[in-house]
C-alpha cells in the first residue's frame, strides 16, 4: 500500500531534482538541490546570480548537470531531445530570427515541432492572439519593442500545447497591460493542470501568479512552499525603518521607550534614524500619533526591508542558523 | 489569421504529425527552410554571390580583350587555370568557409540555437537540414558561375565543340560538387563545435593546406585537397614540388573517401549538437 502511494505521489511530480549540482570551474550555479515539482504554477523566486535561470536550463536540458540528475516525466532532459514534446521552454534570452514576422516565427517553432504548414499556420493565430500580439504578428520581430518579444516568446513555448512550461522571467520588460495578460495567462495554464515553472526576482509578480514559491539564493533553496509561509518566516526578524527628520534625538528617545523597537541608531553625518522593530505593522500605526504629537517634521521614511534582497538576505541568515 | 476561427483553443487544432520517419523527415525539412531564410537574408550571401562572379568576370575579360593567336594560351588551358586556381583553392574555400562555418556559427552568434534545441528536433534531422540547404544553395550557385565561365570560354577559340570535348563540363563539376560537400561538412563541424570556426577554416585552408606540397606523402592523404586533386582531370598541372613522391588516389576511392568525410563530419556534428553546452547565460 506504501509503495502505491509513493508510486502515486511520484507520478504526480512532473519534474524532480535529486542532489543537482552545476559548475562552470570554479563557479557553482546550482548547489545540491533536491526538488519536486508538481502540477500547477511554481514561482523560482531568487536575486540575481541566484542560479534560477541555470536549473531552468537544467531542467530544459540545455545543460548537463555536473553532478546528481534532473528529470521530467521520468526523462533525463539532457540525453533526451524528445522530452521538448511536453515542455516548452521561454528563455531568458532576448534573441530572435528578427528579419521574420512574429507570425513567422511561431509558425517556424511548430514546423520544428512536427506540425504540418497548415496545422502550425492555425496554432501560430491561434497563440499570437492569446497573448494578445494578433495586431502585430505582420511586423517584422525587429520592430517589436521588449514586452511584445517576450510575449513573443511565451507564444512560442506555448505554442504546441505542452505539458510542462519553463518560463525564465517572462515578465520582464512587459507594459502593465501585457503584464496583467500574461499572469492571467499563467495562471489559467496551472489551473489546467499543467506544470508551470516561472522564475522572477520580484516577490509580487511571483505571488500574482502562484503560491507555492521556491527561494534560491547562491545555487541553494532556501525555502519552498507557501508563499505565506515564507513570508512568515519574515516576522522573525526585525524590520529595518529608516527615517529622516528635524528631531532624530529627539524621536530616537521615544522609540526606544516600545517594546517592540529593537534598537535605534543615529547616523553621524544626516539626521537620520535607523530603527529595527520585530512588530512593524504596530510600529507604522504607532508612528503618525508619535510624530504629530511631538512636532517632528520628517523629511522621509523608507524600509530598506521592502524588496526582494531584504527577503533573500533574512533567508540566507536563517539557513546558516 | 483567416484560416482559424476566433476563440479556436489550442487543444482543438490538429497536433504533430504521428509518424515518427515522417515527423523526423518534415522537421528536417523545417530545418531546411529555416536555414535558407537566414542565409538568404545574410549580407554575407551578397559577398558570396560576387566572390562566385569574379572568375566569370576574368573569363568575360579573357574572351574579350585577348587577341586571338599570337602565343596565347588556348581556351583549354585557360580553363584548366581557372578551375585550379580561381574555383579549387579560392572561390569554392572561401565560399564553404563561410557557408559552412555559419550554418550553426551564426546561430550561436545570434543566439538563436536556444529555440532549435528546446524543439523535439532529432540531432540529426537538425545537422542534415541545415546541411541539405547549405549544400544545394552553394552548389546551385557555384554550378552556375562555372556554368557561365564554361560556356564563355569555350567560345574563346572559335572551336567550341573540340573544347567541350576535351574539357568535359561534368568532370568538373563533379569535382566542384564534392569539395563544397567535404569542406562543408568540416566547416559545419568547425561551426557547431568551435567560438572562430571561421578563423579555424583559414588556417584549416589556407595554412595547412597551402604546406601541403611539403608535405610527405602519408600526409598528404590527411587533407581533402589531396582528393580534390586526385579527382581533379589536371592533376599533372599543378607543379607541386614532391609531386613524384605521391601518387594520385584512384578516382573511385577518392570520391568514396570524399564522401566518407562529409559524412564522418556531419556525424561528429550531430554529436557535439548531442553533448555540447550552448547556454547563455547571464550568470556565466
Amino acid at each position: 500500500m506504501t509503495s502505491e502511494v509513493g508510486a502515486v505521489q511520484r507520478a504526480e511530480k512532473s519534474i524532480e531534482a535529486r542532489d543537482l549540482s552545476k559548475w562552470y570551474g570554479e563557479v557553482i550555479a546550482v548547489n545540491k538541490i533536491t526538488l519536486s515539482i508538481a502540477p500547477g504554477v511554481t514561482g523560482l523566486l531568487g536575486p540575481n546570480g541566484a542560479g534560477k535561470t541555470t536549473l531552468l536550463n537544467l531542467i530544459a536540458g540545455q545543460l548537463k548537470p555536473s553532478q546528481g540528475d534532473v528529470s521530467v516525466r521520468g526523462h533525463s532532459p539532457w540525453s533526451d531531445c524528445s522530452i521538448h514534446r511536453l515542455a516548452g521552454y521561454c528563455p531568458d534570452i532576448d534573441s530572435f530570427y528578427r528579419a521574420m514576422t512574429g507570425h513567422q516565427f511561431v509558425v517556424a517553432m511548430l514546423r520544428l515541432s512536427g506540425f504540418r504548414s497548415r496545422a502550425a499556420r492555425q496554432r501560430a493565430a491561434a497563440v499570437l492572439r492569446t497573448v494578445g500580439l494578433v495586431e502585430a504578428r505582420k511586423k517584422k520581430i525587429g520592430a517589436y519593442s521588449k514586452g511584445m518579444r517576450q510575449r513573443l516568446k511565451l507564444a512560442q513555448a506555448i505554442a504546441h500545447s505542452p505539458e510542462i512550461l519553463l518560463l525564465d522571467e517572462p515578465l520582464g520588460g512587459m507594459d502593465p497591460l501585457g503584464r496583467r495578460r500574461s499572469i492571467d495567462l499563467i495562471k489559467k495554464l496551472g489551473k489546467e493542470g499543467k506544470t508551470v515553472v516561472v522564475s522572477s526576482h520580484i516577490l509580487h509578480e511571483i505571488e500574482a501568479m502562484t503560491n507555492t514559491i521556491v527561494v534560491m539564493s547562491n545555487g541553494k533553496i532556501l525555502a519552498e512552499g507557501n508563499v505565506h509561509e515564507v513570508r512568515e518566516l519574515l516576522d522573525k526578524y526585525p524590520r529595518k525603518v529608516h527615517i529622516t527628520c528635524d528631531k532624530p534625538r529627539h524621536l530616537s528617545a521615544k522609540l526606544v521607550e516600545f517594546d517592540d523597537v529593537v534598537s535605534v541608531s543615529l547616523e553621524r553625518d544626516t539626521p537620520g534614524l535607523l530603527i529595527e522593530t520585530i512588530k512593524p505593522d504596530a510600529f507604522f500605526n504607532r508612528l503618525p500619533k508619535l510624530i504629530v504629537s511631538n512636532n517632528i517634521e520628517v523629511e522621509s521614511l523608507t524600509s530598506p526591508d521592502d524588496n526582494v534582497e531584504a527577503v533573500f538576505k533574512y533567508l540566507v541568515e536563517e539557513k546558516k542558523t | 489569421m483567416s484560416d482559424i476561427a476566433e476563440n479556436t483553443a489550442l487543444a482543438d487544432l490538429p497536433g504533430p504529425i504521428g509518424n515518427c520517419a515522417a515527423r523526423w523527415l518534415y522537421q528536417m525539412l523545417a530545418v531546411a527552410s529555416l536555414t535558407l531564410r537566414n542565409l538568404v537574408l545574410r549580407k554575407r550571401t551578397l559577398f558570396i554571390v560576387l566572390l562566385a562572379c569574379v572568375p566569370v568576370a576574368i573569363a568575360a575579360a579573357l574572351r574579350y580583350w585577348l587577341p586571338i593567336g599570337g602565343g596565347r594560351p588556348t581556351a583549354h588551358q585557360f580553363f584548366t587555370g581557372m578551375f585550379i586556381g580561381p574555383y579549387v583553392y579560392f572561390v569554392i574555400v572561401l565560399t564553404t568557409i563561410f557557408f559552412g562555418a555559419s550554418l550553426f556559427a551564426d546561430e550561436r552568434g545570434d543566439r538563436t540555437i536556444t529555440f532549435l534545441l528546446t524543439r523535439p528536433v532529432p540531432r540529426e534531422a537538425l545537422v542534415v537540414g541545415k546541411f541539405l540547404t547549405y549544400a544545394v544553395t552553394v552548389n546551385v550557385m557555384l554550378l552556375v558561375s562555372l556554368a557561365v565561365t564554361y560556356s564563355i570560354l569555350s567560345e574563346m577559340d572559335g572551336d567550341a565543340a573540340a573544347f567541350r570535348k576535351a574539357v568535359p563540363f561534368l568532370t568538373h563539376a563533379r569535382v566542384l560538387v564534392l569539395e563544397v560537400l567535404a569542406y562543408g561538412a568540416l566547416f559545419t563541424f568547425f561551426g557547431a563545435r568551435l567560438k572562430r570556426p571561421v578563423i579555424a577554416g583559414f588556417v584549416y585552408c589556407f595554412v595547412w593546406e597551402s604546406i601541403l606540397p611539403y608535405l610527405p606523402v602519408f600526409l598528404k592523404k590527411a587533407t581533402i585537397m589531396h582528393y580534390m586533386l586526385s579527382l581533379s582531370p589536371h592533376w599533372k598541372s599543378r607543379g607541386e614540388i614532391l609531386e613524384f613522391f605521391v601518387e594520385p588516389t584512384p578516382p573511385a576511392r577518392a570520391v568514396w573517401t570524399l564522401l566518407a568525410i562529409c559524412v564522418a563530419f556531419l556525424a561528429l556534428t550531430a554529436i557535439t549538437l548531442r553533448t555540447k553546452e550552448y547556454s547563455f547565460e547571464k550568470e556565466l
